[in-house]
C-alpha cells in the first residue's frame, strides 16, 4: 500500500459541510407527509408499579394519532442489548423518568401537551438509590468476576512486621459522568410500501439497533434497515442506548402506517439516559522503601443502574486497567456489577479504563505519600517494562515494547518537568507571605489502553468497495462517523489501497443493508477493523484489476505481468514499462467491458487476540496505545476554584493515518477526561431524579476552561506493526491523560500543608469540584495544624 | 373574551390597526412573515422551518450555543452583528429584527462537497481542526461571525481571554476548542472594514426601525408597545400578561418547558427604557439596558464593582440580550447584579400609572422571587448615588462570583462588597452583599455594623468577620452543600481582606 494520501492533515470528510452549515444529523432530516413526533409520559418516581395507564384525554387532544402502550407490542416487550431485562413498556418502572407511554401526535408540542395528559395509576415503593445500600442488600447484577496473579494475601498478611513494606488501605469513589454529546438521541422510521421500514439512527451500532428493532416487532431482520449517515458525538452513549428510540419510532410507523420521529431533548435525554458508571474501589496495597509496589487486593463495584447494558464488560475492562501502566508483582481484582435504581449506566469513552485506572492513580498517591516518597517518583520506578517478568500484566500479557519508558522521559524532557516542578515549590513557598492563598501543582501520569474489543466475537468487521466505470468509488463499511474521522481516515486508507487520489472517494453512510452484521464503532477499533476490511476488498479489486491495467500497459513487444502492475495517484504503471501510464478510470472502463466485477466484499478478524474469563487469563488486546501528559495547576485556598495553567502530552497513535484528525482525538479526549475528574458532577435527588439535567447545572468544559499553554505531540516513528497502516487507535486513550489533572490538583492540595512537611495522605474526591477541592484544602490545613 | 377583545377594549393600545404593516423579520436576507406565527415559538424552531437547519437545538435553554445565530442591531451610528441564542428569542420579539445563520457565509458546496468561496472564518475552523462531529460549528460560527466584524473594544482588558470571551457561550464535546480559539484570535475584528465584504458593507445600512406591531397567534398575541405609557395600559388591560425583556428568563421556561402564556408584553422597542447616563444623583441605568451594553459602559473609574462581576454574566450571546431589569425583576437569589446593586446602595425606579416611586435595592425582594413590584407597574431604571470618600480615605470595591465552572454558570455564592476607609484605614461604613446563600440576595448587616470602626485587615475585621459566620443560614442545593456555601461566606470575606487591605 502507497502512502499518498495516508499520513496527510486531510482536512476530515465532513468539515466543510459542517462549517457552511450543511451536514444533516437525523433530526434534520426533512419529515416525511403526516409524519407523527413522538413524546414519553415518564415515571415520577424511581420505582413502583405501573397500573392503570389512562389516554383518554391525550387521545382527545386534535393532532394526537395513538398513545403507543405495551399492549401495542406485537413482538417482545424488550429492547436489552446483552440480557433480555429492558422492557420499553414496564410493568414496574427502575428509575426516575422512565417511559411507560409514548404520545404520538402531529407535532411535539401537541405530543408534549397530550403526554401530561395520560393519568397512570403509580403504585411507587421505595427504590434503591444508593451504592453502598444496595452492595449491603445483595442487590447485583452479576457474579463477581476475578483476575489474580501472585500471593496477595501473603504479601499483604506478611506485611505488617516487615518494616520494609508499607500498607494502605481505604475506598475510593469515581463519579457519574453524561455523554454530553451535542446532538440528542433521535431516530426516524420510515415505513416503506413493501413493508419494510428503513430507520435513520443517531445509532454507533446500527446492526444491534436493527436487531432490537426486529424484536419489538416481533418480525425478521431482513425487514429492518437502519442507516446512520453521522451523529454529533457518541462517546458511547449512543453505542446501546440508541435502539430504545428507535424501537418506539419504528413501533409507531408500523402501527400507524406513518413515518414517526423520536427525538429526545435535553432533559429528556440526560434524565432517561446511562451515564459512564460511578464506582467503589475498597483496595489494600503495599509498597517497599525501594519504592516498588509489592501488591494490590482491589475490589470494584460498578453501580449499573437498573439494567445490565454493557454494564459487565465496562467492568471487565475497569478490571483489565487497574494496573494503569504500572506493574504490580501481586494483584487480585474482584469486580461486581451492582444494580440500583437509576438510569442504565452505559458505555462511555474509555469503557471502565478510566474507573480503573483512576483508581491506580488513587492507589500510587496512597502508597507513595504514606511511604513518604515522591509520588513522581513511584510512578516512573514502576512502569512496565518491555516484555518479561516485568513487562507482564496482571492477566498475562506482555506488553510489547518499551514505548511506555520513552514517552516517559521524553515528555519530562519536553516539559521541563523537573524545573517547573522545582519553581513551582518556589512559588508555593512564597504564597503566604505575600497574602495569596493559591498553590500550584504539576503532575504526570502515564496512560496504557488496550486495544479490541474485551469480546473476543466483537473484533470483525465488513466492507464494500464499488468502483463506478467513471474510476469513481463509493466505500461502505459497517463502522460509523460521530466526528471522530473515522469517514477521513478510511478514505485514506481506501484511496492508498486503490492507488487512487482521496477525491475519488466516497464514504457511503453507514446502512445495515449493505454491510450486515457490524459490530458497534466502538473500543476505538473503528479504524483499526473497518480499514482492515476496506484494505481487504481493495486487494480483491486490485487483484482483478491488475490483468486488465496489464494488458493495457503492454506495448508491441513487451508484455506486462500484472504482478508487476502499481496502483498509485489514480494511475496503473509497471517497472518494465517506464512512462507508460494508464488512468484508473480507463482500467475500470476496460475492466468493465471484460466483464469484471468492480465490487468486492472485505472481511477483517482481529488475529492472536483471546481471553479466558475464568481464568482471568489471556491476550484480549491486540496492542496497547499509550501517551503520557504533564498538567500544571493553579488552586484557590478561599474558594477551591482550579484553573489549568499548562498542559503538555506526549501521545502514541502509531504510525498516524491522519495527524489532524488524531491530535484532535487527543485534545478533544483530554478536554472531556478534565471534565469527568473536575468540573463534571451528575447529582442525584433523594428521590432518585437526576438534578443535573441539562447545561445549566451540568457543567462540561467550556472554551474558557482549556489550557493556556497547550503542546500536544504525537510520538514520532512509531509504525504499528500489523495493524492498518502502521497506525494506532486513538479515540479513548486520551480521555484518561487526564487523570494528570487530577494529580497536579493533589500536588496543589498537598502544597497547603505547613511549610516543611508533606501530608502522609490527600484525598481528593473525583471530580474535583471547587467544593471537593477546598475540602481536600480544607483537611490538609487541618491535620498539618492537628501535628 | 379572547384576549384579542380585551386589547381592543382600551384605545391607546397598539393592537394592530388595519394600517400597521403585518410583522416580519428578515433571515439570511429574505423577509419572512410572522403573521399568524404562535409569539411562543422561537427563532430557532422559525429559522428550522425555513430550512435552515444549521441552527440546532443542544438544550433549549441558552446554554450550549449550538443555535446562535447573528442579528443585526443599531450601533452607534451604524450598526453591528451581535451573536444571540435563537432558542431563547421569542417569535413575538422578531419584528423589525435581520437575523443571519451559518448558511448564508457562503455559496452551497458544490455535489463533491467542496465550496468555492469559503468565508474566512469557516476555513479557519475546517482546517484548524475546529470541527469533528460538526453538531456544535454552526453555532461557533455565528459567534465567530459577529466577532469578526465587531472592532475589538480599544482597552479591553489585555490580560483577559479575548478569544475565551467570544467562545464561551459555545459549547463543543468533541474538539477541546484549541482551534477555535486560535480561529477567534486571529479573526476577531478582521472583518473590520473589509471592503468588498457584503456583510461588512451591509453594516452601514440604516436598520429597519423597531415597527411597534404585535404579533399573534391563534389564541395569544405579543404586544409590542414603543411607550411606556402604552406598555403600562397595557399591563392593565391584561394582568395576565407576562413582561418580557430579553427573554433570558421567560425564553427558557417556553423553549425547554414548554409552557405557555395568555399574551406577552414585549418591551423590546421601548427606548425611554435603554437610556443609561449620569447626573447629579449619580447614576441612572435604563431597566431595558442590557447586560453588553452596561459591559462596555462600566470601566474600572466607573462603577468598578459591575466591571469586576461583569465578565462572569452569561455568555456573550445572553448580555448581548438580557437586561438589567430582567436581571432585578426576576429575582433570583444569585441575581449577580442584584447582588452589586445592593452593595452600591442602588435603587430601583419603579412606575405605575399613577407615577413613579424609588424604592432602595435592600427593600426590593420581598420573598423568593417576589419583589416590591406591583403587577400594574413597570420597573424603569436603576439608581446609583454617587460615592463618597472621606479625604484621605479610599474606597473598596470588590466582588467575586464562585461557580462550578469559571464562565457561564449560574453563581454558587456571589459576593459584592463596598467598604470604605478613613484616612487612617479605619472602615467607617461597609456594605457586604451576598447571592447564594438565602432565599434571595443578601445583606449581612450585622456584620456590616460590626465592621464599622475597625481597622482594615485581618485582625481588626476578625470580630465582623465572627458575625458574619452567622449571619446566614444557607441551603444545600444541586450546585453545593451547606457547608461549603457556609465556608464561601467568610473565605471571600477573608479574600477580600487580604487581597484589599494595606500590605
Ligand atoms: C445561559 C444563561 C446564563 C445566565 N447567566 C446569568 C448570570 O451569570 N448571572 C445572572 O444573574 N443571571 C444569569 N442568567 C439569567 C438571566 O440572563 C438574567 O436574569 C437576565 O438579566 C434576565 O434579563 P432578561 O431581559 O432576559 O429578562 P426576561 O426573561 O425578559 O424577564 C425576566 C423577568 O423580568 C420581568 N421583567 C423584565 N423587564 C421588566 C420590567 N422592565 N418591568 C417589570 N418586569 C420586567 C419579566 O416579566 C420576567 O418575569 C442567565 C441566563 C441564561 C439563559
Ligand atoms: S439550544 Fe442550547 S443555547 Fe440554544
Ligand atoms: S464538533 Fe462535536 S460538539 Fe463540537
Amino acid at each position: 500500500m502507497s502512502r499518498n494520501e495516508v499520513g496527510r492533515a486531510l482536512r476530515p470528510d465532513g468539515a466543510t459541510l459542517h462549517v457552511t452549515g450543511r451536514s444533516r444529523f437525523v433530526g434534520d432530516l426533512p419529515l416525511p407527509a403526516r409524519a407523527l413526533v413522538a413524546w414519553p409520559v415518564q415515571s415520577p418516581h424511581a420505582r413502583a408499579k405501573v397500573g392503570a395507564i389512562d389516554a383518554s384525554a391525550a387521545r382527545a387532544l386534535p393532532g394526537v394519532a395513538m398513545v403507543l402502550t405495551g399492549a401495542d407490542v406485537p413482538g417482545q416487550n424488550d429492547t436489552g442489548p446483552v440480557r433480555h431485562d429492558e422492557p420499553l413498556f414496564p410493568v414496574e418502572v427502575r428509575h426516575h423518568g422512565q417511559a411507560v407511554a409514548w404520545v404520538l401526535a402531529d407535532d411535539a408540542p401537541t405530543a408534549r401537551r397530550a403526554a401530561s395528559l395520560v393519568g397512570v395509576a403509580w403504585e411507587p415503593c421505595a427504590p434503591m438509590l444508593d451504592l453502598d445500600a444496595a452492595i449491603a442488600a445483595g442487590s447485583f447484577h452479576t457474579e463477581p468476576q476475578w483476575i489474580s496473579r501472585g500471593d496477595v494475601e501473603g504479601v499483604l498478611a506478611g506485611a505488617a512486621p516487615d518494616r520494609e513494606l508499607v500498607v494502605v488501605e481505604g475506598a475510593f469513589r469515581t463519579g457519574a459522568q453524561d455523554h454530553f454529546a451535542l446532538e440528542t438521541h433521535a431516530s426516524l422510521a420510515v415505513p416503506e410500501s413493501d413493508g419494510r421500514l428503513v430507520i435513520h439512527s443517531s445509532t454507533q451500532h446500527p446492526a444491534e439497533t436493527q436487531s432490537v428493532v426486529a424484536r419489538v416487532l416481533g418480525i425478521d431482520l431482513n425487514q429492518v434497515v437502519v442507516q446512520c449517515s453521522r451523529m454529533g458525538g457518541g462517546f458511547g452513549g449512543k453505542e446501546s442506548q440508541a435502539n430504545a428510540w428507535a424501537a418506539v419510532a419504528a413501533l409507531g410507523a408500523a402501527l400507524t402506517g406513518r413515518a414517526t420521529f423520536v427525538r429526545l431533548d435535553r432533559d429528556r435525554h440526560m434524565g432517561m439516559t446511562g451515564k459512564r458508571h460511578p464506582f467503589l474501589a475498597r483496595y489494600r496495597a503495599a509498597i517497599g522503601r525501594d519504592g516498588k509496589v509489592r501488591a494490590l487486593d482491589l475490589e470494584l463495584y460498578s453501580d449499573g443502574g437498573w439494567s445490565l447494558d454493557l454494564s459487565d464488560a465496562v467492568m471487565g475492562r475497569a478490571m483489565l486497567h487497574a494496573d494503569n501502566a504500572y506493574r504490580i508483582p501481586s494483584m487480585r481484582v474482584r469486580g461486581q456489577v451492582v444494580r440500583t435504581d437509576r438510569t442504565s449506566q452505559t458505555a462511555f469513552r474509555g469503557f471502565g479504563g478510566p474507573q480503573g485506572m483512576a483508581v491506580a492513580e488513587e492507589v500510587i498517591d496512597r502508597l507513595a505519600r504514606a511511604a513518604g516518597l515522591d509520588p513522581h517518583e513511584v510512578r516512573s520506578r514502576n512502569l512496565y517494562a518491555a516484555a518479561g517478568e516485568a513487562g507482564t500484566t496482571h492477566y498475562g500479557q506482555e506488553v510489547g515494547d518499551d514505548r511506555l519508558r520513552t514517552i516517559w522521559e521524553s515528555l519530562e524532557r519536553s516539559s521541563s518537568f523537573a524545573t517547573r516542578r522545582a519553581e513551582a515549590r518556589a512559588w508555593n513557598a512564597t504564597a503566604e507571605a505575600s497574602r495569596r492563598r493559591r498553590r500550584r501543582g504539576i503532575a504526570m501520569t502515564p496512560v496504557k489502553f488496550g486495544i479490541s474489543f474485551t469480546t473476543t466475537f466483537l473484533n470483525q468487521a465488513g466492507a464494500l468497495v464499488n468502483v463506478l466505470v467513471d474510476g469513481s468509488v463509493q466505500v461502505h463499511h459497517g463502522g460509523t462517523e460521530m466526528g471522530q474521522g473515522l469517514q477521513a481516515k478510511l478514505s485514506q486508507v481506501a484511496a492508498d489501497c486503490l492507488g487512487v487520489p482521496v477525491r475519488s472517494i466516497r464514504m457511503m453512510p453507514t446502512r445495515t443493508d449493505v454491510v450486515p452484521n457490524a459490530s458497534a464503532t466502538a473500543a476505538s477499533s473503528g479504524t483499526d477493523l473497518n480499514g482492515g476490511a476496506i484494505r481487504d476488498a481493495c486487494a480483491t479489486l486490485r487483484d482483478r484489476l491488475a490483468p486488465v491495467a496489464a494488458s493495457l500497459l503492454s506495448g508491441t513487444g513487451t508484455v506486462v505481468d500484472p504482478a508487476e502492475v502499481t496502483f498509485a495517484a489514480g494511475e496503473a504503471f509497471a517497472a518494465s514499462r517506464p512512462g507508460a501510464t494508464v488512468a484508473f478510470a480507463e482500467v475500470a472502463r476496460a475492466a468493465h467491458r471484460e466483464r469484471i466485477g468492480l465490487s468486492a466484499t472485505g472481511f477483517y478478524r482481529t488475529p492472536g487476540i483471546w481471553f479466558d474469563r475464568g481464568a482471568g487469563r489471556g491476550r484480549p488486546f491486540a496492542y496497547f496505545a499509550c501517551g503520557a501528559a504533564v498538567t500544571e495547576v493553579e488552586v484557590d485556598g478561599f474558594t477551591g476554584e482550579m484553573t489549568v495553567l499548562r498542559v503538555d502530552i506526549l501521545h502514541d497513535a502509531g504510525a498516524s493515518i491522519n495527524p489532524l484528525v488524531d491530535v484532535g482525538q487527543v485534545e478533544g479526549g483530554f478536554v472531556q477526561g478534565m471534565g469527568w475528574v473536575s468540573s463534571e458532577e451528575v447529582v442525584w435527588g433523594s428521590d432518585g431524579r437526576i438534578l443535573t439535567h441539562a447545561p445549566s447545572t451540568y457543567k462540561i468544559p467550556a472554551a474558557t476552561d482549556v489550557p493556556a499553554a497547550w503542546h500536544v505531540a504525537l510520538l514520532p516513528r512509531a509504525a504499528q506493526a500489523g495493524v492498518i497502516a502502521g497506525s494506532k487507535a486513538v479515540g479513548e486513550p486520551p480521555l484518561m491523560l487526564a487523570l494528570s489533572v487530577r494529580e497536579a490538583i493533589r500536588e496543589a492540595v498537598a502544597a497547603f500543608a505547613p511549610a516543611g512537611t508533606s501530608p502522609s495522605r490527600v484525598d481528593l474526591r473525583l471530580p474535583a469540584t471547587g467544593e471537593a477541592i477546598l475540602d481536600a484544602i480544607d483537611a490538609t490545613r487541618a491535620a498539618g495544624e492537628g501535628g | 373574551m379572547s384576549v384579542r377583545e380585551a386589547g381592543a377594549g382600551s384605545s391607546a393600545i397598539p393592537v394592530r390597526t388595519r394600517t400597521a404593516p403585518p410583522p416580519s423579520f428578515t433571515l439570511n436576507g429574505t423577509a419572512v412573515s410572522l403573521e399568524g406565527i404562535d409569539p411562543h415559538e422561537t427563532l430557532l424552531e422559525l429559522a428550522r422551518g425555513q430550512g435552515y437547519t444549521s441552527v440546532k437545538e443542544g438544550c433549549a435553554e441558552g446554554d450550549c450555543g449550538a443555535c446562535t445565530v447573528a442579528v443585526r442591531q443599531t450601533f452607534a451610528r451604524g450598526s453591528t452583528y451581535r451573536a444571540v441564542v435563537s432558542c431563547l428569542t421569542l417569535a413575538g420579539q422578531l419584528s423589525g429584527v435581520e437575523a443571519w445563520t451559518a448558511e448564508a457565509l457562503s455559496p452551497a458546496p458544490l455535489p463533491d462537497g467542496t465550496v468555492e468561496d469559503l468565508h474566512p472564518l469557516q476555513a479557519a475552523i475546517a482546517d484548524g481542526g475546529g470541527t469533528q462531529c460538526g453538531y456544535c460549528t454552526p453555532g461557533f460560527a455565528m459567534s465567530l461571525f459577529a466577532a469578526y466584524y465587531t472592532a475589538p473594544r480599544p482597552g479591553a482588558a489585555p490580560e483577559g481571554d479575548p478569544a475565551g470571551e467570544v467562545l464561551a457561550g459555545n459549547l463543543c464535546r468533541c474538539t477541546g476548542y484549541r482551534a477555535l480559539r486560535e480561529a477567534a484570535t486571529a479573526l476577531a475584528g478582521a472583518g473590520v472594514g473589509r471592503s468588498g465584504d457584503p456583510f461588512w458593507e451591509r453594516l452601514a445600512r440604516p436598520m429597519p426601525p423597531h415597527p411597534s406591531v404585535s404579533v399573534e397567534g391563534r389564541d395569544v398575541i405579543a404586544f409590542r408597545p414603543s411607550t411606556i405609557d402604552e406598555a403600562i395600559q397595557l399591563k392593565i388591560a391584561h394582568p395576565e400578561a407576562r413582561i418580557v425583556a430579553g427573554a433570558t428568563d421567560v425564553g427558557v421556561e417556553v423553549s425547554r418547558g414548554g409552557r405557555r402564556f395568555p399574551a406577552f408584553i414585549m418591551l423590546g422597542a421601548v427606548d425611554q427604557l435603554r437610556d443609561i447616563g449620569r447626573d447629579d444623583t449619580g447614576l441612572r441605568i435604563g431597566a431595558g439596558v442590557t447586560i453588553a451594553e452596561l459591559k462596555v459602559w462600566v470601566s474600572p473609574v466607573t462603577l468598578p464593582l459591575v466591571h469586576r462581576l461583569l465578565p462572569w454574566f452569561g455568555s456573550r450571546q445572553i448580555r448581548n440580550r438580557a437586561t438589567v431589569g430582567g436581571n432585578l425583576m426576576t429575582a433570583s437569589p444569585v441575581g449577580d447584579l442584584s447582588v452589586a446593586w445592593l452593595a452600591l446602595d442602588a435603587k430601583a425606579v419603579v412606575q405605575a400609572r399613577t407615577g413613579t416611586r424609588t424604592v432602595p435595592i435592600s427593600r426590593f425582594f420581598t420573598g423568593y422571587r417576589q419583589t416590591v413590584v406591583g403587577p400594574n407597574e413597570l420597573l424603569m431604571a436603576v439608581r446609583v448615588p454617587p460615592v463618597v470618600v472621606p479625604p484621605g480615605g479610599r474606597r473598596v470595591e470588590w466582588a467575586h462570583k464562585v461557580a462550578r465552572r469559571d464562565r457561564v454558570d449560574i453563581s454558587t455564592v456571589v459576593a459584592a462588597f463596598t467598604v470604605t476607609l478613613n484616612d487612617r484605614g479605619v472602615v467607617t461604613d461597609a456594605r457586604l452583599a451576598y447571592g447564594g446563600v438565602a432565599p434571595v440576595p443578601a445583606r449581612a448587616a450585622r456584620a456590616e455594623s460590626a465592621l464599622v470602626g475597625a481597622s482594615w485587615d485581618a485582625d481588626g475585621t476578625a470580630a465582623a468577620r465572627a458575625v458574619l459566620a452567622t449571619e446566614f443560614a444557607p441551603i444545600d442545593d444541586v450546585r453545593a452543600s451547606v457547608s461549603y456555601r457556609a465556608r464561601l461566606v467568610t473565605n471571600l470575606f477573608d479574600r477580600c481582606v487580604a487581597e484589599t487591605s494595606a500590605p
